[in-house]
């Protein structure tokens, strides 16, 4: 068994999933991560029962060379579930944009402790609100996000 | 050889589509990852999950991405650029990050990797064996796929639909919420019959391929549902395929004469049935006395499903269509 197979290239596309999620900023990326990551998932489920050359589990054919089937009935759950998924997050990610004309979580992030701190946000700017602060103030929140991560 | 090119790409894609900065390109590249996802199912003998990455991954994923990033101005908007205000510190910190979590994530893999090949797995062969023996005496599918997911596992299943109905009452509610304000009630925003903007720029040469294709993908996707129980496919896949001939034509045609609330209510009433005709006939274990009633509750159930998600999935298109317009 060679070293690129289904397995160790799912769990290396999973990671690179989770690293989209961490280090981009902009909230599509975040939503595309997810996808990769649920692709990823997918192929280590169909991967893992597979140690030689197999068929189908379809019709008339020996027991022995027989994919097994069970994962294969969950991953079309899962396949359909992850467009219900994307679907829902874009609707969020959508009324995000029209309500705040932002792209980006950390902007986004801002403008929520604007709102709280009591400044009124425009309701429905289709202009790009820039929000400014001073270099020290962003450089804290940033500090703040690494030791999140 | 083949399986190994394909995983290798399907690694470059995935770094291709996080590290570009323009989002359709990015989408473009998921759309493309998921295609070749599809191609190595089908290598890994699973060609249901296959068909299904193809029809909803690939192309129904693909079209919500483009419908929600279709206002956004492409250059000024979807950059990822860092603020004016002291860019060098505030870069080299996001570097910094970037840089950090890579190599977390990377030691991390590693460990991974490693705690995969020790000790070395090896396969549950008891409910496979169980699975494969006995799949097409107990329901009479040709199909094993089919026979977990409509008898054995029938659960999962209705959780699965219950799980779609959940998401379009969810796109329904979060699009409608802003729109309160501006054009007053649901029923008003519902009954919206303004012509939307095309989605396609070219409508004569797309209207007549779409014109020429759609009795055949109309056809392809009823072969899929009502062969489902003997050949790959199914339920779910087949709805795909019929929402993707309504998404056509609305792209092709765009008025909104397709009625959201009879598509909602169609779709409650498929579900209530779906939950129960696996209720009166597997659990009150009438396919052991009825056995020959075994491959028409499968292709009723697939046909049900087909509709559901047909339903479903043409409803979240349409409001996304119709948030995205406004």
């Amino acid at each position: 068994m060679s070293i690129i197979n289904g397995a160790h290239v799912s769990i290396i596309l999973f990671f690179i999933g989770l690293y989209g999620l961490i280090a981009r900023r902009q909230i599509v990326k975040t939503i595309i991560s997810i996808g990769i990551m649920e692709g990823a998932v997918i192929l280590f489920f169909l991967s893992i029962g597979r140690w030689q050359e197999q068929t189908p589990p379809i019709g008339d054919v020996a027991v022995e060379q027989m994919a097994d089937p069970l994962p294969q009935a969950l991953m079309i759950t899962a396949i359909v579930i992850g467009v219900a998924i994307t679907a829902a997050t874009l609707t969020l990610y959508l009324s995000l944009h029209h309500q705040h004309s932002t792209t980006d979580w950390v902007k986004a992030k801002l403008l929520n402790e604007a709102a709280a701190m009591g400044q009124s946000i425009p309701e429905s700017g289709q202009q790009q609100i820039d929000i400014e602060l001073p270099g020290e103030e962003r450089a804290e929140k940033q500090d703040g996000e690494q030791d999140d991560v | 050889m083949l399986e190994r090119i394909l995983l290798i790409l399907l690694v470059v894609l995935a770094v291709m589509a996080i590290r570009q900065k323009q989002m359709r390109t990015a989408v473009i590249y998921m759309a493309i990852y998921s295609l070749f996802c599809s191609a190595i199912y089908l290598i890994h003998a699973a060609p249901d999950v296959a068909i299904a990455e193809a029809v909803i991954g690939s192309t129904i994923s693909t079209v919500l991405y483009l419908v929600a990033l279709k206002r956004q101005d492409a250059v000024c908007l979807i950059t990822e650029a860092p603020q004016s205000r002291g860019e060098d510190t505030v870069e080299r910190r996001e570097r910094a990050r970037q840089l950090l979590s890579a190599v977390f994530l990377f030691v991390l893999a590693s460990l991974f990797l490693y705690a995969y090949h020790n000790p070395k797995p090896e396969p549950i062969q008891e409910t496979a064996d169980l699975y494969r023996r006995r799949f097409l005496a107990d329901t009479g599918a040709g199909n094993a796929v089919t026979a977990i997911y409509l008898n054995y596992r029938i659960f999962d299943t209705l959780f699965e639909t219950l799980t779609l109905q959940i998401s379009v009452m969810g796109v329904i509610y979060f699009s409608r919420h802003k729109l309160a304000s501006v054009s007053g009630t649901l029923a008003e925003d519902m009954n919206d019959k303004r012509i939307m903007p095309p989605l396609v720029r070219e409508p004569p040469i797309t209207g007549r391929i779409a014109g020429l294709l759609f009795p055949l993908i109309l056809l392809f996707g009823v072969a899929i549902v009502l062969n489902g129980h003997r050949t790959p496919g199914g339920g779910f896949q087949g709805g795909a395929i019929l929402a993707a001939v309504l998404i056509m034509r609305y792209m092709v045609l765009p008025q909104n004469d397709m009625r959201i609330e009879v598509m909602q209510r169609i779709e409650k009433v498929m579900f209530i049935l779906i939950v129960l005709v696996p209720l009166l006939f597997l659990f009150s274990l009438l396919n052991f006395t009825w056995p020959m009633f075994n491959v028409p509750y499968l292709v009723l159930l697939n046909s049900l499903i087909a509709i559901k998600v047909c339903c479903g999935i043409s409803i979240i298109f349409l409001r996304f269509a119709y948030y995205e317009s406004r």
